[in-house]
């Protein structure tokens, strides 16, 4: 049984077409929730794609690729966010109001609380939203995040602690806009 | 529910808009083919293998730079003996404004083939013999910088429409442009274009003719394997 992953044999290396075809709508998404614009997604995915096809061939295929690829599109979504134009304060317009009451529909109920945790997601800070996402939303260990932020584990597991309690006082701050409890 | 379940439902999201993936993928190629030498290595670069730390010493660096050096000098060798035949441009997605005549109405004719119209003669430029692809012939003129936006206008007005759902309209106007521009620099594109109109249009047998066609002309595109991709998943 091997014992370490380097003597499992490595999974054949994707195509890079395939790559395109299959994770294009997941850099797509990250992007967004990383605070670029619409307008600028397809100049951002782009670019994150280019990097993507010149550094393909090392990517070690023992790894899940998409934290890898979240790695190429959280520093293009920093260095766009870094460009002063594009330094828009979270000017997030105040949701409607909605009413209060608990919706008969448990469907409505779901839907308002998905819209309020994507509010509340873009009110954390970039470096912390991103161990956010690939924690909470898309389930990777610490390890394999710290691996593909380029950080230390310590760090990674202090901006995980740092973006729930973000993530959570804009939920409620949120909330009470909305005239929640 | 709490917040952290809220959130754990959002799934990494829905599909990507269908146009901007194919643009985006357009775009790439443009890059690629134009590309002469090994990418810059930007600043994701320590994350493609996990055997290397995330930071580097001087010692990697000067043994990156020096591959990325030998490997720019290798590749440029490479490309000089095995470089393409004739100055291949393929299209970009930014649309550059260029007078055209307003766009006449289309009604989708599905049974009909679309019929080329005629451009208006001022707007074409003068017969320009354009480099044919796969010709070495050095002595042909490059088509003029008006012919190459002319060309691009149009088969942007073609993939406009096509993202607005109207492939009828895409295919007239990729028609067009094989009609005033037989041997343009954009053709390939304008075939992939008309072969997804067609596609569209549910009109399979010709689009797959064309398809071979177009595999036969351009055996080394990029744009062939999405084709496949278009006739699997219609």
């Amino acid at each position: 049984m091997p014992s370490r992953r380097e003597d499992v044999p490595a999974p054949a290396r994707p195509a890079f077409r395939d790559v395109f075809e299959a994770q294009f709508s997941y850099v797509w998404n990250v992007l967004k929730r990383l605070g670029v614009a619409e307008r600028d997604l397809e100049d951002l995915g782009q670019q994150v794609f280019l990097q993507v096809h010149a550094q393909l061939s090392t990517f070690d295929t023992h790894r899940p690729i998409r934290p890898w690829l979240f790695s190429f599109a959280y520093h293009a979504a920093s260095n766009y966010r870094a460009l002063a134009r594009h330094r828009v304060e979270l000017s997030i317009v105040a949701p409607e109001p909605i009413d209060s009451k608990p919706a008969a529909d448990e469907q409505m109920i779901t839907r308002q609380e998905l819209e309020l945790a994507e509010l509340a997601l873009g009110r954390v800070a970039l470096d912390r939203r991103a161990v956010l996402l690939l924690h909470e939303v898309e389930g990777h260990g610490m390890p394999e995040i710290a691996e593909s932020l380029g950080i230390p584990l310590n760090t990674a597991y202090s901006r995980l602690r740092l973006a729930r309690q973000e993530y959570e006082q804009a939920v409620r701050r949120l909330r009470a806009q909305r005239g929640e409890t | 529910m709490k917040p952290l379940d809220a959130l754990r439902a959002l799934g990494t999201g829905g599909e990507a808009p269908a146009p901007a993936k194919e643009r985006v993928y357009d775009a790439l190629l443009a890059s690629l083919e134009g590309a002469t030498a090994p990418m810059a290595r930007g600043p994701a670069a320590n994350f493609g293998s996990s055997a290397t730390p995330p930071t580097l010493n001087a010692k990697l660096w000067a043994l990156g730079t020096a591959i990325w050096v030998v490997g720019g000098i290798t590749g440029a060798f490479l490309y000089g003996a095995l470089r393409p035949p004739a100055a291949r441009l393929v299209y970009v997605e930014r649309p550059q404004a260029v007078n055209l005549p307003p766009m006449p109405s289309f009604t989708a004719q599905p049974s009909a083939p679309p019929q080329p119209s005629v451009q208006p003669p001022h707007l074409l430029p003068p017969a320009t013999p354009s480099r044919a692809l796969g010709s070495n012939d050095a002595s042909a003129r490059l088509p003029s910088a008006s012919q190459l936006a002319q060309e691009r206008a149009l088969l942007d007005l073609a993939r406009r429409a096509a993202s607005r759902g109207e492939p009828a309209a895409a295919l007239t106007l990729a028609e067009q442009h094989g009609a005033s521009f037989p041997r343009g620099q954009l053709s390939e594109e304008r075939e992939a274009l008309a072969i997804r109109a067609l596609l569209a249009l549910g009109q399979r047998d010709r689009a797959r003719a064309r398809a071979d066609a177009f595999r036969s002309r351009f055996p080394s595109s990029f744009l062939g394997s999405m084709l496949e991709s278009a006739f699997a998943n219609p």
